[in-house]
């Protein structure tokens, strides 16, 4: 039996959301007549998250849960929820009442017309302009600009995804944010639709205004890795190559004045060639290193993903 | 986000009573009488009213005390011993007893006396609601010197590490199975174990003991055993920071260094072709270069530990689920 669609929604702390998140995931996709399965994760919660889903669970064969040990954080859980998920669309969602399930039709309609991510966008956000939105429309520009993929909400968890790309793209600390930056290695199609957003019904919000830090760092990280992960050699390479000439060059200019009395060496050009000497053989080491890595790992399977999936 | 008391004791529900109890006894260099050790760790295990084993691990040529267990086991007392034929190391030991433990909850034990064995109880107790109980030796008794390095070594510690337990050196845990199951000990790793499993998501409760009145003396080892302390919190630092994030850390590491030699060097250079101040006569010439090159280092290590994780990412597992239901 196979199933076409599996519904993540990771759960820190949520038990009133449980039941109504429930109900009205079953009652929108009851009606599309698909096979499907929801997955809850409950990220190490300390209330009673678990036990209430796990009593739906009991009645409702279609809902799995998946206990974390503690809390891992948000993308560990969808990680998780992507891991298992048996479908061949994966749909993640909040579990805060946020996203609207009814927005869900949509997403599988946007896929099965070919794209290969589907990504939210909470057109009319629901949360206090100060602290949540203005950052997230700065942080959003930014991203956009860096990776090259503009998106208007990178933070709205309410995306669909061809489960056979999301399945191989690296996803670990807090890259969920940067799936379709990550997934634009593989060459994918990336579609943005607007999507219901609710104020906060039950619970207090998990995040502050700490995080832009980290999606900064992250964002670095990331840049760095989409600009050297593909070619690191060639990158490396050229930077050694010129850093070489600009060595060589240096160093006959320094020598110049050693060939007529009275013999002296300039210290300050000398040093100079020395110092990119250096860096140039190091530059050419590390390209190295990073192509052996890239050899041995699973990384060239990406690329041909987008062929395979089609 | 606070949860009543009451709640959190049904979140954590469905741990299994324990059925038998391992005591494994690493024997490394130091150890004091062990009929006397045998016989303590006996009576207070005999108080739990579960049933338990006794495994010594003679970790080397440790004569007398092999001599000693030799001399219980003849007398008909239920003892396994097991002798590594030269030092191998404390973890090595554990993990050798624990390969051969039949028991469902490990409780490590030190070759001497640290901690009143009366206080068994309370540390049992403590285990019903978590994975693994770490003892601190409270209050301490010993010298001033002792407590001194303790508190160094956890004041490094720290930093890395965060505050998981605020006794390292004790070397009385008690913890399920699972826990060793999961972490393979090896170097000296042993010391490590509550912070390992703390970050494999096991969940850890220190209960104070008290300190045994015959750890009293003045203990000094010699250099090489705080060189190889020094050692180990690299390992932490490694283990920790390295082996998730390492572009979080390097990268930000290396941009300041490297910044700090561009600026050291900008203003030199500036200086000579400028305002003539020879740069010869300026050792702080090579302390910048010196800085751009370790800054482009640190840099790019950071880089190729970050995509060794990239790659294998969906290999190395961020999480470890409990339970998963249907």
């Amino acid at each position: 039996m196979t199933t076409d669609l599996s519904i993540i929604v990771p759960l820190y702390n949520e038990e009133e959301s449980v039941l109504p998140l429930y109900e009205s995931i079953v009652r929108t996709i009851d009606p599309l007549n698909v096979s499907y399965e929801i997955l809850f994760v409950d990220d190490g919660s300390k209330d009673r998250t678990f036990f209430k889903a796990r009593d739906l669970a009991h009645k409702d064969h279609r809902l799995r849960v998946i206990r974390f040990r503690k809390n891992y954080g948000q993308t560990a859980a969808m990680t998780a929820g992507i891991d298992q998920a048996r479908g061949d669309i994966l749909v993640t969602m909040d579990g805060d009442l946020q996203n609207d399930p009814a927005d869900i039709p949509e997403f599988i309609k946007k896929i099965r017309d070919g794209h290969d991510i589907v990504c939210g966008w909470r057109h009319k956000r629901q949360d206090k302009l100060i602290s949540r939105r203005i950052p997230s429309v700065v942080a959003n520009w930014i991203i956009g600009k860096i990776t090259g993929i503009p998106i208007k909400d990178n933070g709205c968890s309410l995306k669909a995804y061809r489960g056979k790309i999301i399945k191989s793209v690296p996803l670990y600390s807090d890259m969920h944010r940067f799936i379709p930056a990550m997934t634009s290695l593989a060459g994918t199609s990336v579609a943005e639709i607007k999507v219901n957003h609710h104020p906060r019904r039950f619970g207090v919000s998990k995040y502050g205004i700490t995080r832009i830090y980290k999606v900064m760092i992250d964002l670095l990280v990331i840049k760095t890795l989409l600009s050297f992960a593909t070619k690191p050699l060639q990158f490396f390479g050229a930077a050694g190559a010129i850093a070489l000439i600009a060595a060589m060059l240096l160093l006959l200019e320094s020598l110049s004045g050693v060939f007529e009395p009275p013999i002296e060496m300039n210290f300050m050009l000398g040093s100079g060639a020395l110092l990119l000497g250096i860096l140039s053989f190091f530059c050419l080491l590390v390209g190295l290193l990073c192509e052996l890595v890239l050899k041995t790992g699973k990384f060239e399977d990406l690329s041909h993903l987008k062929a395979s999936a089609e | 986000m606070k949860v009543p008391s009451s709640e959190r004791v049904v979140a954590n529900d469905e741990k299994s009573v324990v059925r038998k109890i391992s005591l494994i006894i690493p024997i490394t260099e130091r150890h004091d009488d062990m009929l006397e050790i045998y016989q303590d760790y006996k009576s207070a295990l005999r108080g739990l009213n579960t049933p338990f084993e006794m495994i010594a691990v003679v970790d080397g040529e440790f004569d007398k005390a092999y001599q000693q267990l030799k001399t219980l086991k003849s007398q008909g007392e239920n003892l396994i011993i097991i002798k590594h034929a030269r030092m191998f190391g404390e973890s090595t030991a554990i993990m050798a007893g624990f390969r051969i433990s039949t028991g469902d909850v490990i409780l490590l034990a030190p070759p001497y006396h640290q901690v009143d064995m009366s206080d068994l109880p309370t540390i049992m107790e403590s285990l019903d609601r978590s994975d693994m109980v770490v003892v601190r030796r409270w209050p301490r008794i010993d010298s001033r010197l002792n407590q001194f390095q303790t508190n160094l070594f956890h004041y490094l510690v720290r930093p890395l590490a965060g505050k998981v337990t605020s006794d390292l050196g004790c070397g009385v845990r008690m913890f399920r199975r699972e826990v060793l199951d999961e972490i393979p000990l090896y170097g000296d790793l042993h010391r490590f174990l509550p912070i390992l499993a703390f970050r494999q998501g096991f969940k850890i409760r220190e209960v104070d003991a008290r300190q045994s009145h015959k750890e009293k003396r003045l203990r000094t080892y010699p250099p090489g055993t705080y060189l190889r302390r020094l050692i180990d919190l690299l390992t932490v630092f490694f283990l920790i920071k390295f082996t998730r994030k390492p572009l979080r850390f390097f990268g930000l590491t290396g941009t300041a260094v490297l910044v700090a030699g561009l600026a050291i060097t900008c203003y030199l250079v500036v200086g000579r072709l400028f305002f003539h101040v020879g740069l010869s006569d300026r050792p702080l010439f090579l302390v910048g270069i010196l800085f751009v090159v370790l800054g482009l280092q640190i840099f790019a290590i950071g880089l190729i530990g970050e995509l060794i994780i990239f790659i294998h990412a969906r290999d190395v597992k961020d999480y470890q689920i409990e339970q998963i239901i249907n």
